[in-house]
């Protein structure tokens, strides 16, 4: 099945590196996805306050997939649970089917359920697949500790998303160790980010992403790698928000899992979207052998 | 009226309205009304020159070769539209340096110039053709083609063509009349050929009736070869010095063939005199109408490409933020690029406001700016629309004139804010985006909308103590549809064991989550059993709840309470929103 690029707004709109950087790196790693104009927002915003433009705006971009016979493929977590939802709602709701074919039709679609979403770390995991992927990143990433940040919406509601294990979770943590890190356990790992409450309430928000960004530190984890933009953009803006409580005290930085393997391929700082972002030493150090140095 | 006098009227009230333009620049605002005209008049011309002193300055003089001279930007949008773009503006800059102003700026290269001679009767042709090519291409993209993604056309885009059209067309038709014109041709023989005699004349007509599309009543070919060589020599001794062959005017002479059945009507000056003012009057009528129209941008544009070349929202000082958007306002040229790049442009087919098309919403954004009373209705309106923005940068990457329009839908989202109208749009991720950028809000102007927004949901549902008068049918079913039957199965299954409760990290982020949240994921089960309305709907919790879906996951009973959770959050919006739109309309 062929495979099309999925925009996420939050990507494109606060973290258009990572969008760019995702492109780099599957074609680094010989895996064709297209790019394609056309899709519209997920629905994610809308869910609690407009269900039916919800579910039309994700069953009119699983249409779009279903006209182009290709899967869609996010590098969100939000974008891929919500798609996932709505497909879910739309096969057992007859009358809410009814109505985004109503309104499809007016341009040429139509939603019959074929449409596919898949997250890229999915796609991944097929194509090249660990063994594949460990061919090609060769390990040099060894000794760094990574705490993984999966988002609610990879594991949960489990019966809809059904991608991993809601409880113990673990192909997010082997793509990680592909590159020759190791996961670590944290107790915090399948908590919300809190990012959804940002600009509805901003103090609980900080303090969701302070608790696991307290959490990744007692792990002694050198860094967390999300599969959300999302959560990259609220542990990102936390650590530059929060305070230190004392002096030694410090806050583990973070980075998206497609920015990870993009290290462990040698891509350079630039074209990761990586300028400013201070990262650990180890990773530093691995870095700096590579073409383009990092930054401290 | 003399005709320099209408020139000068035209060119006075072109440059009136300009300068009143300009003024808007620094009059009005969107947002902040913190600075006075002349603060941002001061911080402007400190900030213009402070860049051209500055290495900056390269990146504007970059910006005017590839964003304002070549169109980077547009070319990147649509080639066709760039080809189309580069053909008008071209074709007309040099019609109006070489022909408008011909008298003017022809001496000053040239030593011997003549409209009638070559090179120039062919170029003024060439750059005719140049804009009837450039404009039959936007006529067929704005009017005929018909794209759905495009935005409807309104009367500015119309007239705006329109104008160009009829100057473009008076002056074909002017041309080839006066081609076709035998009394024409007698003014010029008696002025430069009168010591001719007659059979002289007669073979000169002749000689051009030949071979300059001269229509002439009494002549008609063929003529004999020793008539046209009369007529040639008497040509070469009193017209070619002025006068090039017709052919190379050949859009003019084309035209000129088309009419020949009909050119004794159009002969005789009255004709070429009502032609010759149409075409003088459209074009001041364009003059005038300039600032007050879309080709304003010939303006705006470069300005607004040059200053976003060397401007962004964090290092810039805010007073010049404030002056640069109300210049992008006057730089948007309705071309529709931004809503056919919309990731929310098709709700417009379920919702239809134009407010939710970004190409659609300059015009509100130009009343907001300006600071005029509007209705709760309008505002409203407009305020439903903007909120379909999920702030993706589409439409600012894809803007062919710069503009950044996503910090336009920013400041304009705060001024609305400001007036009141209760948005509950604020109380879902879209947001986020809000958040991000609190620093640029005053502290009481940030939560303001957020406090509005959950009383205006309290308030609806606060009489709701008797349990009758709960929903709608459509809301039971939209209840429903949100899981299948959630209340029966929340009512039937729930033991209240605080499973939810105790996996929420909304509870686990308060130290008395109780007092904090009103109700606890588990009570709002109990409460649905119950029917306690006003006790759901007034809850923090059922706004601040992140869906991260832990409680469902957990549940023993398989109660899906986070659908649940969303499901009364979408009653509670809807039905205030409906509400509130109501008191609306009854105002009015």
């Amino acid at each position: 099945m062929s495979l099309v690029f999925f925009p996420c707004c939050v990507s494109s709109s606060f973290m258009g590196d990572c969008e760019s950087a995702a492109r780099k790196v599957v074609d680094k790693l010989g895996v064709p996805i297209q790019d394609v104009s056309g899709f519209n927002c997920c629905g994610y915003p809308y869910k609690g306050i407009d269900f039916k433009a919800f579910i039309l705006m994700s069953g009119r971009n699983l249409a779009l997939s279903e006209k182009m016979g290709s899967d869609l493929v996010t590098t969100c977590a939000c974008c891929y649970g919500t798609i996932k939802q709505a497909d879910n709602i739309l096969k057992q709701d007859v009358s809410l089917f009814d109505y985004v074919n109503g309104i499809l039709k007016r341009e040429g679609l139509a939603y019959s359920g074929k449409g596919v979403v898949k997250h890229l770390l999915e796609v991944l995991l097929d194509n090249p697949g660990i063994p594949g992927l460990k061919a090609k990143l060769d390990g040099s990433l060894s000794g760094m500790k990574v705490a993984t940040q999966y988002g609610c919406k990879m594991l949960r509601p489990s019966d809809v998303v059904a991608f991993d294990s809601p409880l113990s979770p673990g192909k997010f943590d082997e793509l990680v160790e592909a590159t020759g890190a190791e996961a670590v356990s944290w107790t915090q790992k399948l908590e919300c980010c809190g990012a959804p409450l940002i600009g509805v309430n901003d103090a609980t928000a900080m303090q969701l992403a302070k608790n696991k960004l307290d959490s990744v530190r007692e792990a002694r984890a050198d860094l967390m790698v999300t599969a959300c933009p999302f959560c990259y953009l609220q542990f990102r803006r936390s650590r530059d928000a929060l305070s230190l409580a004392s002096e030694g005290d410090f806050i583990v930085p973070s980075l998206t899992f497609v920015q990870l393997l993009g290290l462990a391929l040698g891509l350079g700082e630039t074209s990761l979207g990586l300028q400013g972002v201070s990262l650990p030493a180890g990773l530093m150090k691995y870095a700096q052998s590579r073409e383009v140095p990092l930054r401290a | 009226m003399p005709k320099a006098t209408m020139v000068y009227i035209a060119l006075l009230i072109g440059l009136a309205g300009t300068a009143y333009k300009v003024s808007t620049w620094f009059r009005y605002s969107l947002g902040s009304k913190k600075f006075t005209a002349s603060d941002r008049v001061v911080a402007a011309a400190k900030g213009i020159l402070q860049t051209i002193f500055s290495q900056r300055f390269a990146s504007i003089l970059r910006s005017f070769f590839l964003d304002v001279i070549l169109q980077a930007k547009l070319i990147r949008v649509s080639p066709l539209r760039w080809i189309a773009h580069i053909l008008v503006f071209g074709g007309f800059t040099l019609l109006l340096l070489m022909h408008a102003l011909g008298v003017y700026v022809n001496p000053l290269f040239f030593s011997n110039y003549y409209s009638t001679l070559n090179p120039f009767l062919f170029l003024r042709n060439f750059f005719g053709a140049m804009v009837v090519l450039g404009l039959a291409i936007q006529i067929y993209n704005r009017f005929i083609r018909r794209d759905p993604a495009n935005p409807p056309s309104t009367a500015m885009d119309l007239y705006t063509i329109l104008i160009f059209a009829i100057v473009i067309v008076s002056g074909i038709f002017l041309e080839s009349v006066k081609i076709t014109s035998v009394s024409a041709f007698r003014d010029m023989t008696e002025e430069y050929a009168a010591g001719e005699e007659d059979a002289s004349l007669k073979a000169l007509e002749a000689y051009w009736v030949e071979n300059y599309g001269v229509v002439s009543p009494g002549l008609s070919g063929p003529f004999s070869p020793q008539m046209l060589a009369a007529g040639k020599a008497a040509h070469k001794a009193s017209c070619a010095q002025c006068h090039a062959p017709a052919q190379w005017a050949f859009m003019d002479y084309g035209v000129s063939r088309l009419i020949t059945p009909v050119a004794s009507w159009f002969d005789g000056a009255a004709a070429r005199a009502w032609l010759y003012w149409i075409h003088f009057l459209i074009c001041l009528v364009g003059l005038a109408y300039l600032p007050f129209s879309k080709v304003f941008h010939l303006i705006s544009a470069p300005i607004c490409l040059m200053a976003n070349s060397v401007m962004d929202r964090l290092g810039s000082d805010p007073a010049n933020l404030a002056t640069k958007q109300i210049l992008e306002l006057d730089s948007c040229t309705h071309c529709g690029a931004c809503t056919r790049n919309c990731t929310m442009a098709f709700v417009h087919s379920v919702m239809p406001s134009q407010m939710i098309l970004p190409s659609e919403r300059i015009a509100s954004l130009k009343v907001l700016a300006s600071g005029k009373p509007l209705s709760l209705r309008d505002s409203l309106v407009i305020q439903e629309g903007y909120n379909q923005c999920t702030n993706c940068t589409q439409c600012t990457l894809v803007c062919p004139v710069g503009i950044n329009l996503q910090d336009l839908w920013f400041s304009a989202r705060e001024t609305l804010a400001e007036r009141d109208v209760p948005n509950l749009l604020v109380l879902s991720p879209i947001s986020i985006y809000r958040g991000l950028r609190k620093d640029e809000i005053e502290v009481p102007a940030y939560a303001k909308p957020i406090s509005n927004a959950r009383r205006a949901i309290a308030d609806e549902f606060g009489s709701f103590h008797w349990p009758g008068a709960a929903y709608s049918p459509q809301e039971e079913k939209m209840l429903d549809t949100a899981g299948i039957n959630l209340r029966q199965s929340a009512g039937a299954a729930c033991f209240s064991c605080m499973t939810c409760t105790n996996a929420c990290p909304v509870v686990k982020a308060h130290q008395n989550p109780g007092a904090a949240l009103d109700l606890l994921p588990h009570q709002i089960m109990q409460a649905v059993k119950l029917r306690l309305w006003d006790l759901i709907f007034g809850s923090k919790m059922l706004v601040e709840c992140l869906g991260c879906y832990q409680c469902q996951e957990y549940c023993p009973m398989k109660v899906p309470t986070a659908d649940l959770i969303f499901a009364l959050r979408n009653v509670a919006v809807s039905r205030t929103y409906r509400n509130i739109s109501q008191k609306a309309l009854e105002t009015l």
